[in-house]
């Protein structure tokens, strides 16, 4: 379970004044011929959320919040700087809570890519779970908007080489994440390979005192065929704790209302399974958190995406496949105003007995939001 | 009658010496006609600065977008509106992808799915390439034919009875999204509408050649019209802003693991 928090541990010094220096730098390397492009651009969302709680005295409860990002985008040739900074409110937690989303700086070229700062850098191909994934902390699967399933970045240096052999194209990457306490510090390699249909991925992650961590992922479309088989895997070295996942895409070749349909089935498999009653995890594993959804052996999915000019739905169903047969819905419809506004629905709701995994976990018979979402910049 | 044996066989031969050539002449000519029709569409190595337009009744939706194109991939940023800025679509080989910025990642999709719910899909942008993937045919479609045709104004049949009609079907084996197009060039031998249709003679689409000019020192149709449904108010439009030609265009440029970096850069 330690990987999963690797480089979020950085102090909270070291970010202010590793942020504080890229932002003045690019100022100071922009001012120089005065041809850096500046975009600033941000979004406001103001979100009313309600959610039941089956066992707490007052049942329905509230947390409404009101976020603002603020991005800033820095171009100046191949020297690019991006800083997303969020402000939230929270009515639950009463108070107002910044913090740093992104902030990194980049050279590319069409050879290399260098990068230092904080950002997302994701590894994985699947909806519902990426195994692959190595770098950063689990995303939730509670809700469709990938933004609220894990938002924040973690701190990393990288360097990419990019090349073709052939029709082979290419990219080795090799990325440091730092951290406070330098036993949680981590070295990943990866290798990107795509030859027309088919793209894979291999990573070595490197941690001290940890044994080395293999992950990758592949995805191959059928070119006659609507469908993309994909999958992905991690394995500790010397340990028994296989986590893979397979899963397949639809894409049909007709038109619902003049939109885009999109349909996927996944699979996921987890040797290292917890065998117990959800009930007495706690008493196992005191004061860990659970990876809801990856607890047991076999889970499957559902997921289905309509996308229009006019309407964004989808829906997703988790469940267990073992004896414990619990998981959950998700949805999420989103309704633009206009090129700048728009309003979403979104919510879960868990299903089995109160004694299985997910209703156990989440906790809540359901949490259901709407969200009014501005966005402003040039 | 030995004069007339004479005489018809003078002209049998005549027939059987000139068909050939004739036929050969006109297949040269329609392959020429396509090679210009395909390279009004999207040139090899060029970079597009457009503005996509989605009408649906009374409400437009403006997208600006810089466009990339080698050979028939293509890949392509959208500037405005921010909400949607530094979303990357890629088109390689028939396999699509686009990048979310928001969420840091690449989803896999499928070629004649809609670009942000318009009615082009990733196909109609780049990869219809009439010369390499369908057999011309002069058509015989004739005038009280072309004005039944949906939304076909006066304009369109005078443009079609002064120019010429080619009918295009897919050579077998191609992957292609329209088995059959049916292109309408006018006097000039421009393209002024190519009607897509499915093997049973189904119309899925319609794209209309409009407004030619000068676009970085080449005349095109500046406008490209695209319906794909009856209803009148339903047509997404693309407006062509400016246009470089001959780049030296990367072709990590056309790659799924470039597109995080296209996304913020160039």
């Amino acid at each position: 379970m330690a990987d999963e928090s690797g480089g979020q541990e950085m102090g909270n010094g070291k970010k202010l004044l590793l942020t504080v220096l890229m932002i003045s730098s690019l100022l100071l390397v922009s001012r120089g011929d005065c041809t850096a492009s500046y975009q600033e651009y941000g979004k406001l969302g103001i979100t009313l959320k309600e959610s039941e709680y089956p066992h707490d005295p007052i049942p329905h409860q509230f947390d409404n919040s009101v976020l603002l990002d603020y991005n800033l985008q820095i171009n100046e040739g191949n020297l690019i700087g991006c800083f997303k900074l969020s402000a939230n409110y929270s009515q639950n937690q009463d108070g107002l809570f910044f913090s740093l989303a992104k902030g990194y700086v980049t050279y590319q070229n069409e050879f290399l890519s260098f990068e230092l700062g904080k950002n997302r850098v994701l590894n994985g191909v699947g909806y519902a779970w990426n195994p692959a994934d190595i770098m950063n902390p689990k995303k939730s699967p509670l809700y469709r908007d990938e933004e609220k399933r894990s938002d924040e970045g973690v701190f990393f240096t990288s360097l990419s080489y990019y090349g073709f052999l052939n029709s082979l194209a290419y990219e080795v990457r090799g990325i440091m994440l730092p951290a406070a306490d330098r036993r949680q510090s981590k070295g990943v390699l990866s290798t990107k390979l795509a030859w027309q249909s088919l793209e894979t991925l291999f990573l070595v992650g490197f941690q001290k005192d940890e044994q080395p961590v293999y992950a990758g992922t592949g995805r191959f479309s059928c070119t006659e065929l609507p469908f993309t088989l994909y999958g992905e895997f991690r394995n500790y070295e010397m340990k028994t704790d296989w986590k893979y996942l397979l899963g397949i895409q639809y894409n049909p070749s007709f038109t619902v209302f003049g939109g885009n349909i999109q349909a996927q089935l996944e699979y996921f498999r987890n040797e290292n399974s917890y065998r117990h009653d959800v009930v007495d995890y706690y008493a196992y594993y005191p004061g860990e958190t659970p990876v809801l959804g990856e607890l047991y052996e076999n889970y499957a999915y559902v997921g289905l995406t309509y996308y229009s000019l006019g309407l964004i739905t989808s829906c997703g169903v988790i469940k267990n496949l073992d004896q414990d047969g619990s998981g959950m819905i998700n949805y999420l419809l989103t309704y633009p105003l206009n090129n700048e506004s728009t309003i979403s629905l979104g919510g879960y709701l868990p299903f089995g007995r109160d004694v299985d995994e997910f209703p156990y976990f989440i906790d809540r018979n359901y949490e259901i939001y709407l969200t009014l979402s501005i966005a402003f910049g040039d | 009658m030995k004069k007339t044996k004479t005489l018809l066989c003078f002209f049998l031969c005549l027939v059987l010496y000139q068909s050939p050539v004739a036929i050969g002449e006109k297949t040269a000519d329609l392959t020429a006609l396509l090679k210009v029709i395909d390279s009004m569409m999207v040139e090899d190595n060029a970079q597009y600065k457009l503005t996509m337009t989605v009408t649906r009744g009374k409400k437009n939706t403006e997208y600006e977008m810089t466009l990339w194109s080698k050979g028939r991939n293509f890949v392509g940023r959208t500037e405005k509106p921010i909400a949607q800025k530094g979303q990357v679509f890629l088109l390689n080989n028939h396999n699509c992808w686009i990048y979310y910025p928001s969420i840091n990642k690449t989803v896999k999709t499928a070629q004649n799915q809609r670009l942000l719910g318009g009615d082009f899909s990733f196909t109609d942008l780049a990869s219809i390439n009439l010369l390499e993937d369908y057999h011309p045919e002069d058509s015989s479609f004739g005038g009280d034919e072309i004005r039944n045709l949906p939304f076909a104004d006066q304009e369109l049949v005078e443009l079609a009875q002064e120019g010429e009609i080619i009918e295009c079907l897919a050579k077998a084996g191609r992957q292609v999204t329209y088995p059959k197009v049916r292109v309408l060039i006018n006097s000039s031998r421009d393209p002024v509408r190519l009607d897509f249709f499915t093997i049973s003679g189904q119309l899925l689409g319609i794209l209309l050649y409009k407004d030619y000019g000068e676009l970085g020192g080449k005349v095109k149709p500046l406008t490209m019209v695209m319906r794909t449904s009856l209803n009148v108010d339903n047509y997404t439009t693309i407006t062509y802003q400016a246009a470089q030609y001959d780049l030296e265009i990367p072709p990590i440029y056309f790659t799924e693991a470039y597109m995080r970096n296209l996304s913020i850069g160039r």
